[in-house]
């Protein structure tokens, strides 16, 4: 029951957003922002083949991210908005059953944005792929799980100041700038550097860029492994928690819009 | 709106008074642009930070790789411009071009097009609104610029005082242009999010536009934003004088006026529609 009601909700989900921007501009602004940001950066390291092979698989990755953020995390604001959200919390069944039929269709559309840009950076740029499945199918839940969590996290702040999008645009850049999407954490100066090893994002993203491009094993990797599973433990934690804080708010507000 | 029609929605008014209602439109509706970004919060922090966090991001990118210059011009400087100019596209999309989309969510468009007054001087407004909320990014942006070390070499000041104005100019033009293409689209928003990054790519923001391929010159060039892109790029960072970058003032100008025109056209289309149909349903 509980997966028929998450796959009814992915359906409803994509359907909503597809129909209400139509397909063609859906296709232009869900699919090509990451596209057209590789291309940029591909011509930055036009000259550099081991930063140009980094920086496809992070465009890719960036496609995750961006689904994350502007999808993902906006999902229950977007509900709010549209006046949905009282009914959606007042359905008789699983809160994280619904929730989790809308973050399925967010986490397909970023893969399938993601697999866009790697075909991208293959035909445009001439990537050659060198994968590890495991390690890519390891890397891919630990971070997905983070994300998962960062986006709960992220989203229930949006639902809370009652601008989701506002919060997703304000977090976006600094997390462009730290997560390694474009180079590596590595090669940052102290100052970010820092920051950066603070946020699960570059070592999954080092951990991908590896199963990917060089064929990584899991022993290969596992100093990038082993904090991106610390925070797949703590974020989804964190995001659970700041869920069910946003149904309190609900109570307190005596509201089920939080308006 | 045909000269015919203006005359009779400003019964017959002189052209010097036409021009002041128009800038006491644009004066309204920046003014209303401006109170609707000031009331959210979080805009007044990411109008600062946004730009510095992208000047950062491609200052690293283009560090890391090992280049410090494109092609012949100091990067960071490259990048401070190219920020700028990316502050002025956001005034494009998200000012002029979402102007009548704001009219719509706001349950105004209707008085909007009642009013006796010019529907483009609205969505310049929209524009400048945005023009002067971006000042807080341009001064962050400069700022930091300075701090990662730009080099700029101005020979003539108001060289590039006047390519910087060319440059929010040319920005206007295209938001007139798109302003009846977005509305008439009835997806304003996704096509603001859409025409975002290939501009960047297009008209040179972050690459020197030398690096498109050939076939992709041609859209290039028909971009106002990338040629007073390139005599700023000249004239701040290589010491150009206004003389020197006259070809690409001149296809600045050129573009514009195309992008103008075609805004003109369209917004009288809609409004024409409009008035025809005595409805706002085709918005």
């Amino acid at each position: 029951m509980t997966a028929r009601i998450v796959l009814e909700s992915a359906l409803a989900a994509g359907r909503t957003k597809i129909l209400t921007t139509g397909p063609f501009f859906y296709v232009l602004v869900w699919m090509m922002v990451p596209v057209f940001n590789l291309l940029i950066v591909g011509l930055v390291y036009s000259d550099n083949r081991a930063l140009l092979d980094y920086a496809i698989v992070g465009s890719a990755c960036l496609a995750l991210l961006f689904g994350m953020i502007f999808s993902a995390s906006e999902l229950l604001d977007v509900e709010r908005g549209r006046g949905t959200l009282g009914t959606l919390l007042l359905t008789p069944c699983s809160r994280y059953a619904w929730l989790g039929g809308f973050q399925l269709f967010a986490v397909a559309e970023a893969l399938v944005c993601a697999l866009l840009t790697l075909g991208v950076g293959v035909i445009a740029f001439g990537l050659t792929l060198q994968m590890n499945p495991l390690t890519l199918l390891v890397t891919l839940v630990l971070f997905g799980s983070c994300m998962w969590g960062f986006a709960m996290v992220v989203g229930a702040i949006g639902i809370a100041i009652r601008n989701a999008n506002q919060v997703s645009n304000l977090v976006f850049p600094p997390i462009m700038l730290m997560a390694g999407t474009a180079y590596p954490v590595a090669a940052l100066p102290d100052w970010l550097r820092v920051p950066a090893r603070l946020l699960p994002f570059g070592y999954g993203i080092s951990s991908l860029v590896e199963a990917i491009t060089a064929d990584a094993t899991l022993a290969d990797v596992w100093r990038d492994l082993l904090p991106l599973l610390g925070f797949a433990v703590v974020l989804p934690a964190l995001g659970v928690a700041a869920f069910r804080q946003v149904e309190r708010l609900s109570r307190r507000a005596g509201s089920l819009e939080l308006t | 709106m045909t000269a015919q029609t203006a005359d009779k929605r400003l019964g017959g008014a002189t052209w010097s008074a036409r021009l002041y209602a128009d800038g006491r439109v644009i004066l309204a509706a920046a003014r209303i642009g401006l109170l609707q970004l000031a009331s959210h919060p979080i805009m007044l922090l990411r109008a600062p930070l946004t730009p510095v966090m992208w000047l950062i991001t491609f200052v690293l990118a283009y560090d890391i790789s090992g280049q410090r210059t494109v092609p012949t011009e100091d990067v960071v400087g490259f990048l401070v411009i190219g920020i700028l100019a990316v502050m002025a596209w956001d005034c494009t999309i998200w000012g002029s071009g979402n102007a009548l989309q704001s009219e719509i969510y706001n349950g105004t468009i209707g008085t909007t097009f009642a009013a006796p007054a010019r529907t483009g001087a609205v969505v310049v407004g929209y524009g400048l609104g945005r023009v002067v909320w971006g000042f807080t990014g341009v001064a962050s942006c400069l700022v930091v610029g300075a701090l990662l070390g730009a080099r700029f070499d101005v020979a003539d000041p108001l060289a590039a005082v006047v390519c910087l104005v060319a440059l929010y100019a040319s920005t206007m033009c295209v938001g007139v242009g798109f302003a009846g293409l977005f509305i008439l689209s009835r997806q304003s928003n996704a096509m603001s999010n859409f025409l975002q990054v290939p501009t960047w790519l297009l008209a040179g923001f972050f690459v020197p536009r030398t690096v498109l391929p050939d076939w992709l010159h041609v859209v290039s060039d028909a971009i106002p934003l990338a040629h007073a892109v390139d005599a700023l790029r000249a004239v701040t960072l290589a010491g150009s004088s206004l003389a020197d970058v006259s070809h690409s003032m001149l296809a600045t100008a050129l573009t514009s006026l195309g992008f103008l025109v075609a805004g003109i056209w369209s917004l009288n289309h809609t409004d024409n529609a409009l008035r025809k149909r005595a409805t706002l349903d085709l918005l």
